[in-house]
């Protein structure tokens, strides 16, 4: 089948050559025939014929052996598609605008698409993906993480229904021998996780169970990611046999991993240390055909012995938890609204489609006096919608050709707007259009050719030969182009309520009180090295300097020290506290936040009642505490909180090197102030209690710096570095983040997300919209010219005839209008599931129909306005 | 795959009582059997040796050798070459190809089978 399909291939393409033999070879057979024929004792005339006789009609052989040898039909689409080119390469206005709005739609659909695609359809870039899962503890219907001996884990790995299992864990290391220490994200991972995970290399190898076996201290090996090796090395390969410093130990560098595998989150990797007691964050591979679920009916004997050995770490009745990385993304949230977003694009490409359509109806319209006369000359039904469908591929094929262009070039820029972490996007950097996205493309082309070629297809295909002759444009089509017309507006009008819901909460969330000014507020995390500063005096006191030599950096107005609290809504941690006489259980547990005294001038958080601690009594005794507003009220609704006493039992547990309690802490505090309220569990959320004490009183290993600077933060991260270098030339400073970027993954992206691309889709629309409405009006007074003439003749005024030309566009509008509005109100449970707003906001629901109808008659009134200056004697003079 | 088993054409004129129409999808065969046996030949002598090996019992329009011998090259069971005949013209000769042979003798084993069966159905009637 092939063969043959090849060779008429190669006989198209060679077609006059083997012409030219066919004619010779038929030639010398019928010279041989006559030949014979004569020599037998014909006359040569006699023999002429006989030989013609013998041979069979030459001109049916010849055409029957082309039609066998090439491909026909081939032949005709190309030379429609040759057809159909130039007669839009003659309109370029028409196949402009159709063009554009295919692309469009298709780039908006196609992009929306791959992002879909990497998070649902493939996100992860390991082998066989949804074989590997997280192993965790089920606690009567809550996952809880599972954490396990090296015994156990050695136990798991050699469970019958997994292939390898290994723990992990996130930290940072600090990387020195450079101008600046630096704190790198790394992942630790028992040593045959990559092994595991398949991961394989791009330079080098990676680390594998000899590396880093149980009881063993492990090798100082280190893999790269490929963003460490570009970022660090310049992508340079020798860097492999390198060593770094890595905690002030040298490690040498193994290998480098493809830019796929984790493009996201640690930097390098390296064995996990076999030779402690816990390790947690557990992930396996299933063996092939075991199910999640089987794996956890199988897993239940080996956790009951855990439990049994470790009855603290597993709780009454746990039961082992196994999800696929792609169920544990799926809980993420993210997802829905995604969908929502993928779906609304689909929606526009369809509003693109419908508008093509009517532009190719108006177009058809006027030439069914062509497809009329190519009727009459004896084109059959099939051949005339097939040119039509040719017309109509063609604009789609163009159209998705640019759009799939335009989805490569404009695809980053809206994964840039995709909130932090929401999609595991490292596939889609790594490959940005890959043949799935191509595949989805093409099939949209093809889909969007059809929905939008096909009603004129029909329509121009069955031409009314002495109607269409005569009559230049049929009431009958006009009805068609209006009828779209409002399916468009209907479907428009969804778009645009949808959005101005999304507009509407985005405007809401940035109205929230945040309680606080984020403008020029930055936080530079500073995480001291393993075992540094473990007496309390020592780390208070580095802790005092820091404070003290950033404070002297040159644009830097004020800076806030927390061991246990960040920028709002970040917050710090929960903790009981208790008030005299006073059973609290069942109440909310509040928020503590340790932080320096002056932290809330440099957040310029009102003081409300009372005053804050100075940095002389922040360590002293009795312990002075600062509460927010909501907890004031839910504790002394009708009376002032100030001077009461309230105890908190964290303070006086000691902890390990990286909890040091104040000496002397025993766990009361009189409380001296009242502060407003910053959200502090959330964007959405109302605040919850909070209460805030001195920093100095349980120093961890973390300390946070806030600052507020007179210019823009992230300038300044070089600076800060360097003042922390000047304490402490070994302490790096974690990523310096803004305020604003941590409201951006607090909610702020995930609406910005949500809103931008909705207001893109909704203004693409609306122009949709006015280009199909002027084209409707426009070819309805170029056809009816000759009629306002009349009209305008017999004595109607210009304002009748601006009436008539436009008033079956405006019912059309109105009509879809209602449409849409009835469908927002109808579609508003559905997509409130999202939460991405209201599509019921009578507020939104207004204006929408505003905008919409006044653009939509603002594009009416060309046309409309060239009806009205139609000169009488000139538009009868006209055929 | 079988030969293609189209409608060759068929002479319209000559159609006497002891001249028989060419079977459906039989001329294929007859083309490849003959330059299996005679070696590479041209249109023209393949005609010949159709005609001499019936005997004139079968009439056919030569110009559907041409049909046959195109279809059998797509196939690529037969190959062509340009060449001079006998007489010294110029004239594309056909050769069978090593598959052409394989498909040759798939052919004739199944055209014996169903001739086989056709003439047990005629005989049939004549038991009896």
């Amino acid at each position: 089948m092939l063969r043959v399909l090849l060779s008429r291939v190669r006989a198209t393409l060679r077609r006059s050559r083997l012409d030219d033999e066919l004619d010779d070879e038929i030639r010398e057979h019928l010279a041989m025939l006559e030949e014979r024929f004569v020599r037998s004792g014909m006359e040569p005339s006699e023999a002429f014929y006989a030989a013609r006789r013998q041979f069979g009609g030459v001109t049916q052989v010849k055409e029957q052996l082309l039609e066998r040898r090439t491909m026909p039909l081939a032949e005709d689409v190309a030379r429609d598609v040759r057809h159909a080119a130039r007669g839009l390469w003659r309109s370029p206005g028409f196949s402009l605008t159709a063009i554009v709005s295919l692309a469009v739609g298709i780039a908006a659909a196609t992009g929306l698409f791959s992002i879909v695609n990497a998070a649902l359809l493939n996100p992860f870039p390991f082998a066989d993906s949804n074989r590997i899962v997280r192993l965790d503890i089920n606690d009567k219907g809550k996952p809880r993480g599972l954490s396990v001996t090296v015994p156990e884990l050695v136990a798991l790995q050699q469970s019958d229904v997994l292939d390898g299992a290994f723990a992990s864990n996130n930290w940072q290391m600090t990387l020195t021998g450079r101008d600046v220490p630096e704190a790198v994200p790394a992942r630790e991972l028992s040593a045959d996780g990559l092994n595991v995970l398949e991961v394989p290399p791009l330079l080098g190898r990676v680390f594998n169970e000899a590396d880093g076996p149980a009881g063993e201290q492990p090798q100082r090996v280190v893999v790269l990611t490929y963003r460490f090796w570009q970022s660090h090395f310049g992508g340079r390969p020798e860097a492999v046999g390198q060593t770094i410093d890595l905690n002030r130990e040298p490690y040498t560098i193994i290998g480098v991993l493809p830019p796929q595998y984790f493009s996201t989150g640690p930097e390098i990797l390296v064995p996990l240390d076999l030779t402690t007691r816990i390790v947690w964050s557990l992930q396996a591979r299933l063996k092939r055909g075991v199910t999640p679920r089987m794996a956890e009916q199988r897993l239940q004997p080996l956790f009951e012995q855990f439990a049994d050995e470790r009855p603290r770490s597993f709780p009454e009745g746990a039961r082992p938890l196994v999800r696929t990385l792609m169920e544990t993304q799926r809980a993420a949230g993210f997802v829905p609204i995604l969908l929502l977003i993928f779906l609304a694009s689909l929606l526009l490409l369809l509003l693109a489609c419908a508008n093509v359509s009517i532009l190719l109806l108006v177009r058809g319209s006027s030439r069914a006096r062509e497809f009329a006369v190519r009727a009459a000359l004896g084109a059959g039904r099939g051949r005339l919608m097939r040119q039509l469908l040719v017309e109509s591929l063609l604009l789609a094929v163009t159209g998705a050709a640019l759009g799939v262009a335009a989805g490569y070039w404009g695809l980053p820029a809206v994964l840039r707007l995709l909130p932090p972490g929401s999609v595991p996007i490292g596939n889609l950097l790594a490959v940005p259009v890959n043949l799935p996205v191509l595949f989805f493309s093409a099939g949209l082309a093809l889909a969007s050719a059809l929905i939008c070629g096909l009603s004129p297809a029909l329509s121009f295909s069955r031409p009314h030969l002495t109607v269409t002759a005569r009559a230049p444009a049929g009431v009958e089509s006009r009805r068609a182009h209006h009828t779209l017309l409002a399916a468009q507006v209907a479907v428009t009008v969804l778009l645009l309520a949808g959005t101005g819901a999304a507009v509407r909460m985005l405007i809401g969330l940035y109205r929230t009180s945040l309680g606080y000014d984020p403008h020029n507020v930055s936080i530079a995390s500073i995480n001291l090295p393993e075992n540094h500063y473990t007496k309390w005096a020592d780390r208070a006191a580095f802790y005092e300097r820091l404070r003290n030599r950033m404070a002297d950096v040159p644009q830097v107005e004020s800076v806030a020290l927390a061991t246990a609290s960040g920028i709002p809504p970040e917050s710090g941690e929960r903790s009981a506290v208790y008030v005299p006489g006073r059973d609290m259980t069942g109440d909310e547990t509040p928020i503590y936040q340790r932080i320096s005294g002056n932290y809330f001038a440099t957040m310029k958080i009102p003081l409300i009642q009372g005053r804050v601690w100075s940095d002389s009594e922040s360590g002293g005794t009795p312990h002075v505490a600062v509460v927010n507003q909501t907890m004031a009220r839910a504790l002394w609704p009708d009376e002032s909180a100030i001077g009461r006493r309230v105890r908190m039992p964290a303070y006086i547990r000691s902890g390990a090197y990286f909890r040091l309690p104040a000496p002397g802490s025993d766990g009361w505090f009189e409380i001296i102030g009242v502060v407003g309220d910053t959200p502090n569990v959330g964007l959405h959320e109302p605040p919850a209690p909070s209460i805030y004490v001195p920093y100095t009183l349980m120093l961890t290993d973390t300390v946070n710096v806030m600052l507020r600077t007179s210019h823009d933060p992230l300038s300044m991260t070089r600076s800060i570095r360097e003042a922390v270098r000047t304490v402490d030339p070994y302490q790096p400073v974690d990523v310096v983040r803004t305020a604003e970027d941590a409201l951006a993954d607090a909610g702020w992206a995930r609406e910005r997300f949500v809103t931008s691309l909705l207001l893109g889709f909704a203004v693409f629309a609306l122009m949709l919209a006015v280009v199909g409405l002027y084209s409707v009006v426009s070819y309805s007074v170029s056809c009816r010219c000759k009629e306002f003439g009349i009209r305008l003749a017999l004595g109607a005024s210009r304002g009748r005839i601006v009436h008539a030309a436009v008033q079956p566009a405006v019912l059309a509008i109105v009509a879809g209008l209602c449409a849409g509005l009835a469908l927002s109100v109808a579609l508003n449970k559905v997509v409130a599931q999202w939460s991405i707003g209201n599509l019921n906001d009578p507020v939104v629901l207004v204006a929408v129909s505003l905008v919409l109808f006044v653009v939509t008659m603002m594009s009416a009134a060309i046309p409309a306005n060239r009806a009205a200056s139609i000169q009488p004697a000139e538009a009868l003079r006209t055929d | 795959m079988a030969i293609a088993k189209e409608a060759c054409y068929i002479t319209p004129v000559a159609m006497t009582k002891d001249r028989s129409e060419v079977l459906q999808g039989t001329l294929d065969l007859m083309v490849l059997k003959a330059l299996d046996a005679l070696g590479p030949l041209h249109g023209y002598g393949i005609a010949r040796r159709l005609e001499q090996i019936s005997a004139d019992r079968l009439r056919l329009n030569e110009g559907t050798v041409y049909n046959s011998l195109l279809r059998l090259v797509q196939q690529g069971w037969v190959s062509s070459e340009w060449g001079a005949s006998e007489s010294n013209r110029k004239a594309k000769f056909y050769s069978i190809t090593k598959t052409g042979r394989k498909q040759l003798a798939r052919e004739t084993e199944s055209w014996q089978r169903i001739s086989g069966v056709i003439g047990r159905v005629l005989r049939l009637g004549s038991e009896h």
